[in-house]
């Protein structure tokens, strides 16, 4: 009797859930790979994480190859020259820096009169945000979510990470740092793996709220973007499998796709930092 | 001599008179009628055989009816261009005729002394069969198809039974089998409507169904009934879910309509004691809860995730454990492990999704502890072995990505709260190992997993000291570090020979040593020189005292530690 309660439940409970999902769920995304995806990314990185920690620079020498890179980079494009802007970032800035972990670092923001949309990190403090970004940007409070993002970038290592084995093969003769900065990708070539991001977002998102700027316009900024996308990207028509056999063949494909994008889409984005902002309860924290 | 030539006279004239009767009729009669005639004939010619015995007329019958059926195959195909009611009357009367010289037989009124009749009239059972069907799919709309075919598939099966004739009870398989690969063709292709889709489903898999159990309860012993029945099984169990695959309106609603499956098969299975079913439902769990990973964990909403991923989850267990209480494992030694442990994986998974990453080591360690707890309990080892598994993975989570990201994006209480239940799960796990020794494997025997259970104390206790050690050194900075680590070194050193663990109590002289080795070589880097003497002359001393202190109770040490 005990085993037929116990059968009947569990298909009950089944057939209810189907019933509510069916009822309830609004998501039209196709099924997908994403989760093994993460998964497997979230293995990699504790490995390269583990090395990573045990190789550490120290943030000395960071910053020494930040001002390098900055020099160079500084020469190859066009700083945007007006002195009231540029204070207003920095102080922006430095408000937001308040809240950092490696208090050993100083931060320098710089704005770059350039026609793309971006905000980058060089190790060491060093900050850039396009001209196009600060156009695209509506309020205070998203642009200290850029800078508290691109600070994070810094505060968390995810800046120095891609030159930190070269630098310390370099510690022991095997390479010198011209060539580390000779090889060194700029701007447009700096990436962050998916996890990075997502991290660098939830920094930002904390450090904004603690130098009292709203969480939730973090959102916004995104929520826009993702906007623009859908307005100018002309998008295909999702593909519906006709088998299993397809339909597992697209989740690979767009697991494969997924694997090697660097930033999350939108709409990921918009998502993770809700559950953040919900979860952590720092949405009270932000008055601006 | 003469016998031979009066055979010959009979044959030719016999063969002549057929002749001339097919010419006549195909010349003369409306087309509507010629099958009907030919078929009529070859029955009164073979019951004129049955009454004379001249078995010359019953070949002429087998003509008859060979012609009538080919005539109709010709105008079912496309290149026939006759109108419906001709192709209609030929069909009925090929059909018809063909059963009817197949039941005589059966009746036994037709002699076969002459040659091996017997596959002459599997020929003609097998042509009305074949008839039949390739009539029904032309004539009948999409939706009626299948459902035409298996029923005609499990008349073949009863008259099969009745009969004892297993000739024709291959035809119903064979009929049954393409009623099935219809179903899937009609289910994967994309522009047939819903209703031919589930008509063709539901049609295929009743008939695969009902073969399954007719058999189950009339054994039939001519050739491998036994593949067969298990084939009509996996067949219709394939459809089944596929056709859910197909319908269900949300795709993260699949893995629990395969979960509900599979537990139906095991029920089924513990019923009649039929191991293919018990194969079904692991294969249908296990697809359910990989399934899971193509959209149930990610941005589906909490709710949906929960309601979608709970009930896989139980099911899942709920099977292993029938599996564990029925002894069914029997059946096969290694799936339900490949169950249990993907289970854990789901479950790991699902944690990793569900909370946030400060959250997420709770989740594990609760996990890990409740494993360890179930496995001891229900003496289940790959328990267990999940939970051992899972605490070097969650001591490397810790270190290598929750700590660095928590740091700075988390707030003190929060960390703390989290750092402390992990740790705290951890050592609950290490009191279970430590004094629930006897619980564990039998240690009279030596394999590897024996030698794990015996040292998982000593394993958990090491992790125990390293993930405070290292959680203090990113936690806390300078000298701090060092007095931290002080007195974690004496509080291990205590709890080490409170509970008598070996392990403790090194990791609490190691940290000592780290301790004073750190605060000599790097936190008195910044003192005058002078009182940096002073301290190197003061760890001199204190260095011989300990060991004067060594070497005068060395027994007693050796004992202690």
């Amino acid at each position: 009797m005990k085993r037929f309660i116990i059968l009947f439940t569990l298909i009950i409970l089944g057939i209810s859930s189907i019933i509510f999902v069916c009822l309830k769920d609004n998501n039209k995304n196709n099924p997908n790979l994403q989760s093994v995806v993460d998964l497997g990314g979230d293995i990699a990185r504790n490995f390269h994480r583990v090395g990573m920690t045990l190789s550490r620079v120290k943030s000395s020498e960071e910053i020494t190859l930040g001002k390098k890179l900055a020099q160079d980079l500084e020469q190859r494009v066009r700083l945007f020259n007006c002195p009231e802007r540029q204070d207003y970032v920095q102080k922006v800035g430095n408000k937001v820096a308040e809240g950092r972990k490696r208090k050993d670092i100083s931060y320098r923001f710089q704005i770059i009169d350039s026609g793309q949309e971006n905000a980058f990190a060089l190790p060491g403090g060093y900050i850039y945000i396009t001209t196009r970004m600060l156009a695209f940007l509506q309020s205070e409070a998203e642009l200290a979510f850029i800078l508290g993002h691109e600070i994070a970038h810094v505060d968390q290592h995810h800046a120095i990470e891609q030159y930190q084995y070269q630098m310390n093969l370099e510690k022991i003769g095997l390479d010198d740092l011209e060539k580390i900065i000779t090889g060194l990708q700029y701007l447009s070539a700096l990436s962050y793996s998916e996890q990075q991001e997502h991290e660098a977002d939830f920094q930002g998102i904390r450090l904004m709220a603690l130098a009292n700027y709203k969480p939730q316009s973090s959102v916004e900024i995104f929520e826009r973007m993702k906007a623009i996308e859908e307005d100018t990207v002309q998008k295909a028509k999702p593909n519906i499998a006709k088998d299993p056999i397809e339909e597992t063949a697209d989740v690979l494909e767009g697991a494969i796709k997924s694997y090697f994008e660097t930033h999350p889409s939108f709409e990921r984005r918009i998502y993770e930092m809700e559950r953040y902002i919900q979860s952590t309860g720092i949405k009270s924290l932000g008055r601006i | 001599m003469n016998n031979t030539i009066n055979k010959f006279i009979t044959w030719s004239t016999i063969s002549l008179i057929t002749l001339t009767f097919v010419i006549l009729t195909w010349l003369e009669l409306p087309r509507f009628y010629l099958c009907i005639i030919w078929s009529i004939t070859a029955i009164i010619l073979l019951e004129f055989n049955i009454v004379s015995s001249f078995y010359q007329l019953r070949i002429q019958a087998y003509i008859l009816i060979a012609l009538a059926s080919f005539y109709t195959v010709f105008l079912l195909t496309p290149l026939g261009e006759q109108p419906q009611k001709i192709i209609i009357s030929s069909a009925i009367a090929a059909i018809l005729s063909s059963y009817y010289l197949f039941g005589r037989y059966l009746q036994g009124g037709v002699e076969t002394e002459f040659f091996e009749e017997k596959y002459v009239l599997d020929i003609f059972s097998c042509l009305g069969s074949f008839l039949l069907a390739f009539f029904l799919w032309r004539e009948l709309p999409r939706a009626y198809v299948c459902i035409a075919w298996g029923i005609v598939a499990i008349l073949l099966s009863e008259v099969d039974i009745l009969s004892s004739y297993y000739g024709i009870r291959v035809q119903g398989y064979i009929l049954a089998m393409v009623t099935n690969l219809y179903a899937g063709f009609v289910i994967f292709t994309p522009y047939q409507s819903r209703s031919i889709r589930l008509s063709s489903a539901i049609a295929a898999i009743i008939c695969s169904y009902y073969l399954f159990g007719r058999h189950l309860k009339h054994v039939l012993k001519n050739f491998d009934e036994k593949f067969w029945i298990d084939l009509f099984s996996w067949l219709a169990s394939f459809l089944l879910l596929f056709s859910l695959w197909r319908e269900l309106p949300k795709k993260v609603t699949v893995s629990v309509a395969w979960a509900i499956i599979a537990l139906i098969f095991f029920e089924i299975c513990l019923w009649l004691n039929k191991k293919t079913f018990f194969y079904q439902s692991l294969v249908t769990i296990i697809s359910a809860l990989l399934y899971l990973f193509f959209g149930n964990f990610i941005q589906v909403g909490r709710i949906n995730r929960l309601v979608t991923i709970l009930p896989v989850i139980a099911i899942g267990y709920y099977i292993y454990g029938r599996i564990i209480k029925e002894k069914v494992s029997k059946y096969i030694q290694y799936l339900p492990d490949v169950l249990s442990w993907l289970l854990a994986i789901v479950l790991v998974s699902w944690f990793r999704f569900e909370f946030l990453i400060v959250w997420r080591p709770i989740g594990w360690s609760l996990l890990m502890t409740g494993l360890l707890i179930l496995g001891i309990i229900f003496s289940v080892r790959s328990f267990r072995f999940q939970s051992y598994v899972l605490m070097p993975i969650i001591a490397i989570r810790l270190f290598a990505n929750s700590w660095q990201i928590t740091a700075s994006t988390f707030s003190g209480g929060i960390r703390f709260t989290a750092d402390f239940l992990t740790i705290l799960f951890f050592v609950i796990s290490y009191i279970i190992c430590k004094f629930k020794k006897e619980f564990l494997s039998q240690q009279d025997s030596i394999n590897f997993n024996n030698i794990i259970e015996t040292h998982i104390a000593s394993v958990i206790a090491i992790i125990i000291s390293l993930i405070i050690a290292l959680l203090l050194y990113l936690e806390t900075e300078g000298n701090f570090l060092t007095a931290f680590w002080a007195v974690e070194g004496f509080i291990l050193l205590v709890v080490g020979m409170l509970v008598k663990e070996r392990i403790f109590r090194w990791s609490g002289l190691l940290l000592f040593i780290v301790c004073i080795v750190k605060a000599f070589l790097v936190d008195m880097r910044g003192l005058e020189p002078v009182y940096r003497i002073v301290s190197f002359i003061g760890l001199g001393l204190v260095l011989l005292v300990v060991s004067y202190l060594y070497s005068r109770y060395k027994d007693k040490l050796t004992e202690i530690l």
